[in-house]
This record gives C-alpha cells, sequence and structure tokens, in this order.
C-alpha cells in the first residue's frame, strides 16, 4: 500500500528495528554550524527536554530534502547523516524507531541517552554533511 | 654708609646663593638619568639607588631592576593575551536571544558567561605562575540549553568542557586521545577551581 493512502486511512505505523547499516538524517539549524561548516557539540541534544531523545528520521522513510523542510525555515538548515550502527557505539546511546502520527513523520527516530560531554564530542566526530546551508 | 655696606654685603650673599642653588638644580637635572638610561641594563640608576639602599639598611629588592623596563604588557605571555581576545570577542554569545535556533534553545546568561571568563583566566594565570606556560585559547560555543561549551582540539588531544547555566551543576569534561580513542579518556566532573582543573590543562598540553 501506498504510504500516502496509509495515511489517508489512518493505519497505525509500528515501531520497527533498524539495522546497524541503515543511515539516520538530522537537521541542523546554521546557528550550530562554525564558519568551516562544522556543527557544534552543542547541536547534539535532547528536545524538548532532556528525558527525551534527539530527533532524528531514518533513511528508510524518508529523503535529506523531506528532512530539512519538516524546519521552520528550511533554507536555514543543513542536513547531516549517521550511520545507525556508529550511533549506538557512542556512550550510552541507543536508537529507537519512533514514528509520530501527530507531525506524520514516519521515519521519526529518537536517539535517546544523556548527551554529556562524552556523547556530544563522539557524535561531531562521526556525523557527515549532506546538505550544507547556502552562505 | 655701614648700613649701606651692609645692604651691599647682603644682596650679594643673597645673589650667590641663589646663583648656587641654580648651579646646584643645573647639575643636578644633568646629572638625573634620561628615562632609558634608567631602564639600561648595563648601568641602571636604580640598581645604583638599590645597592646604595642595601649598604645602608642591608636589605636586597627581590626584583632585580633590570625587568623593569618591561612593560606588564610585554610580561603577559602572548597565549595569555590570545586567550582574553578570544573571551572578549566571545561576548557575542550573549546577544543570542531565546529560540534563536528556531527549536526553541535559551539565550545565554551574563553569569554563565563570567563564569567562562573566571575559569579561563584563573586558571591560564594559575598556570602561568606555575608552570610558566599557558594553553592554547579554545572556541567558546553555544552548549545545549543555555550552557557553554569550551573546545580545544591539539593535533593529539580534543577536550570538551561544559560550563552550565544553572550555579549549582558542577562543570563537566570529556577529552582523549585522538590516537587511542575512548581508550584512556577522561571524563568526569569537579573543575571548579584551578587547583581542580590545573591537571587537565597538563594533559590537554602534553
Amino acid at each position: 500500500m501506498d504510504f500516502s493512502v496509509a495515511d489517508e486511512l489512518g493505519v497505525t505505523w509500528e515501531r520497527q528495528d533498524i539495522p546497524d547499516i541503515d543511515l539516520l538524517w538530522m537537521r541542523v539549524h546554521r546557528m550550530w554550524l562554525g564558519a568551516d561548516g562544522k556543527v557544534f557539540p552543542g547541536a547534539f541534544k535532547n528536545r524538548p527536554s532532556d528525558k527525551d531523545g534527539m530527533s532524528t528520521d531514518w533513511q528508510k522513510y524518508a529523503t535529506p530534502e523531506q528532512t530539512r523542510n519538516r524546519a521552520k525555515t528550511p533554507k536555514d538548515n543543513a542536513v547531516i547523516q549517521f550511520v545507525v550502527g556508529a550511533v549506538r557505539k557512542v556512550a550510552d546511546q541507543t536508537v529507537v524507531h519512533t514514528p509520530d502520527r501527530a507531525t506524520n513523520n514516519r521515519a521519526h527516530t529518537d536517539v535517546y541517552g544523556e548527551k554529556h560531554t562524552e556523547a556530544r564530542l563522539q557524535l561531531s566526530r562521526i556525523y557527515t554533511p549532506v546538505i550544507s546551508v547556502e552562505p | 654708609m655701614i648700613e649701606f655696606v651692609a645692604n651691599e654685603i647682603a644682596e650679594s650673599k643673597k645673589a650667590q646663593s641663589f646663583r648656587g642653588r641654580q648651579t646646584h638644580i643645573a647639575s643636578w637635572r644633568k646629572e638625573l638619568p634620561s628615562r632609558w638610561l634608567w631602564y639600561d641594563k648595563e648601568r641602571s640608576y636604580y640598581d645604583h639607588l638599590r645597592t646604595k639602599a642595601h649598604r645602608r639598611v642591608g636589605c636586597a629588592s627581590p626584583v632585580p631592576v633590570s625587568r623593569h623596563r618591561f612593560s606588564a604588557h610585554t610580561y603577559i605571555p602572548s597565549a595569555i593575551r590570545n586567550l582574553r581576545e578570544v573571551i572578549e570577542s566571545s561576548r557575542t554569545i550573549l546577544k543570542l536571544q531565546n529560540d534563536w535556533d528556531e527549536q526553541g534553545s535559551p539565550g545565554y546568561s551574563g553569569f554563565t558567561w563570567k563564569r567562562v571568563e573566571k575559569f579561563l583566566t584563573d586558571n591560564a594565570l594559575q598556570l602561568w605562575r606555575r608552570h610558566k606556560t599557558c594553553f592554547e585559547p579554545p572556541r567558546v560555543l553555544p552548549g545545549p540549553d543555555g550552557s557553554i561549551d569550551l573546545h580545544w582540539r591539539t593535533p593529539k588531544r580534543e577536550l570538551l568542557i561544559n560550563v552550565p547555566a544553572s550555579s549549582t551543576e558542577q562543570l563537566s569534561y570529556y577529552g582523549d586521545d585522538i590516537a587511542e580513542g575512548t581508550e584512556n579518556a577522561i571524563r568526569g566532573k569537579k573543575l571548579d577551581t584551578p587547583a581542580d582543573a590545573e591537571w587537565i590543562f597538563l594533559w590537554l598540553m602534553n
């Protein structure tokens, strides 16, 4: 069944296991980028509170462009990618598929775990830029 | 007549005394060394005075006079001067208002920035006093939830220190050797005084 048809029918989206080799897309606002285009470690945080996770999109159900277009001002956002297995190796981090009906985002995936200095520094080392922001 | 002679003598004495004073002042002015001469390493005016004082009262100034020819500015090592510049330029972080990233991040308080300034300055001075060395300035970056991150990356090591927005929370840190990865990494809290934090800067510069 086509995803859009499923949306209209109100079909619930089940959580799925995400393989280690898959990719996650993450949106990063331009204010979190340095002059060299690198992401500050502070960008890796749980939202809206520490008990929540860090929002990303699973490659299986989203493209980098779709991830960017979910921002308030898409042109002010870059998109980076993580390999799921690499994220799971970061201290105290787990990757969980959390499809979100409210925002109609089946790709939504949370990276749970405290974003302490160790986790943030390691996450800042393992991402790859996918879409950059225009200067 | 006698009165006249007495007056003449008095006038002459006055003039002599005035001339004598003038000559004395002139010679004193001549003897007074120029500013640069005072600071000359070879023949210092203050060194001379110091020696005299030493002879007279039997004490010596602990600071060699030759050091005074450098201004205080010259004595601040360049790394600390660079650090001051980086700290000053990091004030721009205070301009970030609530929701500056369109994702609800809070702005940064003057209190947190002051804590960063004090932490870096105190540690730089402590390190200079004790080891005559100073760490390179960090990148002062916006951190999560109103906290401020200090980030160092040297050819060998990387260190991230977080200064939290809340005064009751302690600074936290993580650092590792790039070649070794997480093996032998350093992580923890309690860096709030220079005595607590000295080791981490020595580690970073190692």
